[in-house]
């Protein structure tokens, strides 16, 4: 199964992109963009499946498809 | 049935996401979608597409608006889609759309699908159950 990402994992990354190894439960890449983010994941080897997340600032609250 | 807690953002947000797998013809990936019922169709970015292989029409078969009013393209094509629950699994192949930027989130909505589950959202438990019903074209 897919357990969610710890709150304080998304907390400290607030606002970026996150590359979540989901076996090892820890981040292996973040930054600004998706780019960013998966560029640094790259460099570490795994076959894991590799959890991609974009955490919106918590100012920035959603209101659905209109 | 599967059952998924929300997803407790910072600021104490909290938002009926789900990881789900999108598998194209060369690859996966493994995403957070938001369950979206005012949704009506499924909408990933489309550069994920590109990075499993799926070939996307050259002309969009569509628009879809935000809630801001920004006019969206999306291109239409076929994936496989899976979840993982404690328990169960379930896969189907569906259309999606792929939608150019700016597409903050990724949105589970009916077309592709909710359309295929009984779902019971628990507010105040923060839970989520699906239950995927016998019209699913699994994979």
């Amino acid at each position: 199964m897919f357990e969610q990402i710890p709150v304080e994992v998304l907390e400290l990354n607030e606002g970026k992109w996150i590359v979540w190894d989901q076996d090892n439960k820890k981040v292996v890449g973040s930054g600004d963009t998706l780019d960013e983010a998966e560029d640094q994941a790259a460099k570490i080897k795994t076959d894991h499946l590799l959890r991609v997340h974009h955490i919106l600032p918590r100012d920035n609250e959603i209101a659905g498809m209109l | 049935m599967l059952e998924f807690p929300y997803m407790i953002l910072p600021g104490r947000i909290t938002r009926p996401m789900i990881a789900v797998v999108i598998e194209g013809p060369t690859g996966k990936r493994l995403l957070d979608g938001l369950l979206d019922t005012g949704s009506d169709r499924t909408i990933f970015p489309q550069r994920e597409a590109q990075s499993i292989g799926i070939q996307l029409p050259k002309n969009p078969d569509g628009s879809i608006k935000t809630a801001g009013d920004v006019s969206i393209s999306y291109r239409l094509a076929e994936a496989v889609l899976e979840l993982r629950a404690p328990g169960s699994s379930v896969r189907w192949k569906t259309m999606v759309a792929f939608a150019e930027d700016p597409l903050s989130i990724i949105h589970l909505g009916y077309r592709g699908f909710l359309e295929y589950f009984d779902c019971t959202f628990q507010g105040p438990a923060q839970n989520v159950i699906l239950d995927p019903r016998p019209g699913l074209p699994a994979a």
